[in-house]
This record gives C-alpha cells, structure tokens and sequence, in this order.
C-alpha cells in the first residue's frame, strides 16, 4: 500500500488557505510531495469567491467589512461561499493518472464524493452524492466540492457543514433571496443541512477527520501517515502568501454591473403560487442560481430542490429552459397538483424576461419592483389612466376611505397626482378590492387598452389571478413601506380599512411613464 | 479521422494535452481537443487572455471551468497570444458545440518554429491516444 501524507493545516485565514492550495498542487505537479489528503479550517470568517467569479457580484463587502469577514478568490471553480469555524474543509491533492483516479471530472467527483458519502454514513447520517458535485441528506446539501489542475496533478477539495450560520451566510452573501426575511431565512434552510442539525449534536471535529481520513484510504486502497508542509512548500508559501493577500488576486475578475441580474417572478394558478428569484448571467445568458418557493404542494418533498439543481448554470434561452424543464420532469417521479412542466418554463420566463427592462430604460434595481399583468412591458400599450392605493393616503386623511385626493401634499397621492396631470393621465385612487375590480372592467368597457397601476407585491401576488381574469393589460408599480400582509392585516386591507400608510415609488412610476407614455406617443408622433 | 468514436479532424495537430493546433505562417490557432472537451463536460467560464501574453510549450497559460472545476490550457509551443477568441467571454459552450471551430481558444504568433516537431497528425496520435482511451475506460469502470 502507497502512503499518502495526511497533513492537517489547521485553521488559518483566507489567504493563507487560498496560497497553501496553489503551494500544495505546485508541489505535487513538481513532484515534490506525495499525495496528499489536507484538512482545513478557517478563521476569522471568510467568503470565498470562485476562480471565475467577481467579488463585487457576489460579495455583500460593506457588512463584510463590518463584520470582520475576510473575502479571498479561489483557484477552483465554482459559486461564492461562506466559510466560518464550523465548517471543514478537505482536499484531495494527487497526480492525475493515478490509476484510483477517472479522468472524467463528472466521474472524479462521484468517486471522491463516495468516501465523504461513507463517511458520513458511518456517523449516522443518509448522505448521497447528487450530481454533479453536491453530497446532499435527504435532498438538503450538506458538502460541495469543485477542484482544479495543474500539469499532471490535481486538487479536488470539498466543504463539510459541521454547524451552519444560515443569517450570516445570507448577510454575506448575495444570495438570490428577496430582503433578509424569516421566509427566507427558512427556504434557505430547508436546501442546505449541516452535521449538527441532523445528529442533534454536533459531533468531534477529530472523529469527522478520522472517518473521512478512513473512507478516503478503503475507497483510494492507500494508508496516510500524518505529516508537515515540507520546506519546499514552506518557502513556495512564504513566496505566493502577498499574492492572495493582494488586491489584485482578490479582484482578479470584474464584471459589468449589468452582467449579473438578480430577477423575480411570482406565478400563479390553481397549483398555487410560484415564487422564482434567479440570478441571471445575462451577457452569457446562464441561470447562474435559482430558488423556487411558493405555496404549492410536491411529491416527493423537496423535489424542487432537484430541479433549482437542474437548472443551475444551464443556458437562460426560452427554447432551452423547456428544455431543462421537460428533462427533468420526464427523468423524475415528481407530482406537484396543478403545476406542470409549463408552468415551471413560464415563471422561470417571466423573471428572465425582466432582464430585458434594463434595456427598455428601468434601473437595474428596479426591475423587480415592476410587475405586468396580462400582457408584457414591451408590448402595451400606452396606459391612459394611474389606479392609485388608498393605503398611500395618510390614516387621518379625509380622502382615506374616499376616492380622490385634495393634493395637499401630506402624502405621496398628491405628488402621485400632480405626476399624472403632468402626463396627461387621468388619477383614481382605489378604496377596496371591490372597487379595482369594477374600475378595470368599466375601463375595458370604456375602449382602454391598458393601465398603470401601484400595489405593494404582496397584493399582486394575491390578486394576480384576478387581473388577469378581468384581463385588462396593466403595469404595476410596487409600494414602500407595505406591511399589512405580514401583519396579517389583509382582511382589513381589502376592505379598504388597513391603518398603515403606504409610500409610493415616485421616481420609477415617472420612469415608467416617461417610457410607455411619453416616449410611446414621441414614436407615434401624437406628442 | 475517427479514433473510436472521437473526430480528429486532418490538417490539424495534435498534442498529449489533448490539445489541437492549425498552422498559418508563423500562426499557430489552438483549442481543446473532442477527448478534452467531452472529459470537460459543458464549459462555463473562459480566461479572457490580452495578446501579448507570452506562453511557453507545456505550460499552463488561461483557464477554462466547466462544472466547478478550473482546467488548464496548456501552451504547444513556446510564443506570444496574439489574438483570444472573444466571443468565448459570452458563449463559452461554443468550445463543446464546435470545439474544432467557433470554439477556438488563441492564435500564437510561434518563437520556436523547432517546438512544431512535437505535433502530431492524427495518424502518428492515434497509438498513443488509444492507450489513453483504455486508461480513461479502465477508470470508468471502477
């Protein structure tokens, strides 16, 4: 039997892990070292991007800074983690024709992943590799791995999640999700797990080391003798170690701020409500990552995490999504009541689509706080007519519970207004539902094509349905401020009779109506 | 020509690092090989490389990731990058839908035209590739 050197580097900062990486693997292309099996830790806390990836894309750095977490690049490939103490890190440094080792990555990743898969079976946990490079308990990820190459060696290296911070990671990270809300932080958990959460106890980081130490040497047929950096690697890391803590290596890749796109949609039908946030690539037009929440019921649970898996890093064209979409549910036995392959391709459209806003004149970071109603942005028609929230009124106001607005400038409504007599819009306010719902159908009735509208997302997702029954084109802009669905408040809000006063988003309701209205007409020539 | 069931096109070089090379003058165009690309599996990110860049036969000089792991691409020769094939910033799945093709890496303008000796036709590859197919296969079967 070879022995391989069992080195543990123990816990050390982001640079210095991120050099000891390109030391060992320079090491072993030059023959310098045996193979090796390396396990590391981290501290102070740290996120670390992929080799490809930009730090300003993917890092939230002000709270990083002010959290004292440290942001370094990796040299392998892969999404942005966040790393503190409670995570292990292990690595498989070896010459490539090894003949333990396939040459096929996706096969090197199963094979390797088998013994983080035994291991943790061993400690009691059901862990399973999911392809093509995740160790997932019961469809929760618990270890991603990723890895890279030089000359005729390689480094595959792995994640472990002892214990897990979910609010820090999602604070540290530019994570997909809407604001840092309880829902999230729960979606967020049910698609990751950790040791601790699974045992009920967090297990010795010693008997961790010692099974995977075990089931690397049974699946590799090697023994490991524990030993040090060699000088050799020592003085390569003295000399590489400014190198990582350099600016230039940190910030190595930068991207066009227009390149990542984090987009939204809300979907609905009788399966229920459908939540997609994604984050697009959308020079390459990838889904870089995607999550899919809603209220919808799935069979087996937690199938849906298999297809946020399927589609993540897969091509972001329509024909392509149904592609994604159509192969997964044809490969899965995954029944989810009123929600086909369809719908999925749809809601994953909608939110790829509001990419496009940007080129239509909307900020980057307002596209999500737009939304449409039976018809599209492109290609409505220019709305003649602004529905307005009684919610943005202020409680004490005599127009509260009363259509109208004496524009007294107390409030948003009356700034609203004064906007849509600018543009030559007609301004409504909307007391109840019941009034909306009669307002758009005598408007149809009336020969409008289309309405400009503000609701807050939470009342566009319960009444989508709805505007799209009574079928009148519209686009709607979101509210600030809004909080009486999580209140629970909704009842008295559909009634018209919430006390909590709204803000309206005045700057991107005039964007909205200098494209659709003003810049329209100019097209026609009726300005 | 076909070598169980992987194109080498003719009138291209080959190397070990399953890379190919197209001659022009003193122009070498290179890109991943079929093995490589299919070994690969889809690829995500492409190095963008600045001509100028200098490169030396056998040495890594820009990376390429495809499912979370960085490979390497490894110079023919010794010279300098004179021209990066663009498009692959935005579309690098063109390296696995025309690897031969669209899917080009760089041009190197050739400091050692002595270093082309080392290239390969398909036939004078194909011996040692088929030891490395049966390797590869070997490992798959594991």
């Amino acid at each position: 039997m070879t022995a391989w050197r069992l080195l543990d580097t123990g816990v050390r900062s982001a640079a210095e892990n991120m050099a000891l990486d390109e030391v060992i693997l320079t090491a072993k292309a030059r023959g310098w070292v045996p193979n090796t099996l390396r396990f590391l830790q981290f501290n102070p806390p740290c996120v670390l991007v992929g080799y490809h990836q930009s730090v300003e894309q993917e890092v939230r750095l002000s709270y990083c800074r002010q959290q004292g977490i440290e942001v370094n690049r990796r040299i392998t490939g892969g999404g942005a983690l966040y790393w503190d103490e409670t995570q292990l890190g292990w690595e498989i440094i070896a010459e490539k024709n090894h003949p333990a080792m396939p040459a096929r990555i996706e096969e090197l990743y199963s094979k390797l992943s088998g013994a983080v898969v035994s291991a943790l079976q061993e400690l009691g946990v059901e862990a399973r590799f999911r392809p093509r490079n995740d160790i997932e308990v019961k469809r929760r990820k618990i270890s991603g791995t990723g890895g890279t190459e030089l000359e005729g060696a390689f480094l595959f290296q792995g994640t472990l999640l002892i214990d897990f911070e979910v609010e820090t990671m999602l604070k540290a990270l530019r994570i997909p999700t809407e604001k840092l809300k309880d829902k999230e932080l729960a979606s967020v958990r049910e698609r990751v797990t950790c040791l601790q959460w699974e045992l009920g106890y967090t297990p010795l980081l010693e008997t961790v080391k010692a099974l995977l130490a075990a089931n690397f040497a049974r699946l590799l047929g090697v023994s490991f003798a524990p030993g040090p950096l060699t000088r050799q690697e020592a003085e390569l890391f003295a000399a590489v170690l400014p190198k990582f803590q350099s600016e230039g290596w940190i910030d190595k890749v930068r991207k066009s701020p227009w390149q990542r796109q984090a987009l939204r949609s809300l979907y609905k039908n009788k399966g229920g409500l459908l939540r997609t946030s994604l984050v697009l690539d959308s020079m390459a037009r990838r889904i870089e990552s995607v999550y899919l929440t809603g209220d919808f019921f799935v069979y087996p649970q937690n199938a849906v995490f298999d297809l946020e898996n399927a589609l993540k890093g897969s091509s972001a064209r329509y024909e392509e999504i149904v592609k994604t979409v159509n192969k997964f549910f044809a490969a899965h036995q995954v029944c989810i009541p009123g929600l086909g392959p369809g719908d999925f391709v749809q809601a994953l459209w909608e939110a790829v689509r509001k990419g496009d806003w940007v080129r239509q004149g909307i900020g980057q970071e307002d596209v999500n706080s737009l939304f449409t109603v039976a018809g599209t942005l492109e290609t409505m028609a220019p709305p003649q007519v602004l529905l307005l929230p009684y919610c943005a009124k202020k409680p004490g106001c005599r127009y509260r519970y009363e259509e109208g607005c004496s524009l007294c400038g107390a409030c948003t409504v009356g700034q609203a207004y004064q906007l849509a007599r600018k543009y030559d819009l007609q301004p409504v306010t909307i007391q109840n539902y019941e009034m909306l719902e009669d307002t758009l159908r005598e408007l149809k009735k009336g020969g409008h094509s289309s309405f400009l509208g503000t609701c807050c997302e939470a009342f566009y997702a319960k009444h989508k349905d709805d505007f799209e029954r009574i079928g009148l084109p519209g686009i709607l802009v979101d509210v600030d401020n809004s909080t009486c669905y999580e209140l629970g408040e909704e009842a008295k809000a559909y009634a018209g009779k919430f006390e909590n006063q709204t803000d309206l988003k005045l700057e991107l309701l005039e964007q909205v109506i200098k494209i659709k209205v003003v810049k329209q007409k100019e097209r026609t020539g009726c300005l | 020509m076909q070598i169980q069931g992987y194109n080498f096109p003719e009138g291209l070089k080959y190397d070990k690092n399953h890379f190919w090379s197209k001659l022009d003058g003193d122009i070498l165009t290179m890109g991943f090989n079929e093995f490589a690309v299919r070994l690969a599996g889809e690829f995500v990110y492409v190095d963008m490389v600045e001509p100028g860049k200098k490169v030396e036969q056998g040495k890594a000089f820009m990376s390429a990731e495809s499912g979370k792991w960085v490979g390497r691409v490894y110079a023919p020769v010794d010279g300098e990058v004179v021209e990066f094939n663009a498009d692959l910033e935005f579309e690098p799945d063109k390296i696995n839908q025309d690897p031969y093709g669209e899917g080009w890496l760089v041009k190197i303008k050739i400091a050692e035209a002595g270093q082309l000796g080392a290239l390969m036709d398909p036939e004078s590859l194909e011996p040692w590739f088929l030891s490395e197919l049966e390797r590869v296969k070997g490992d798959a079967e594991d």
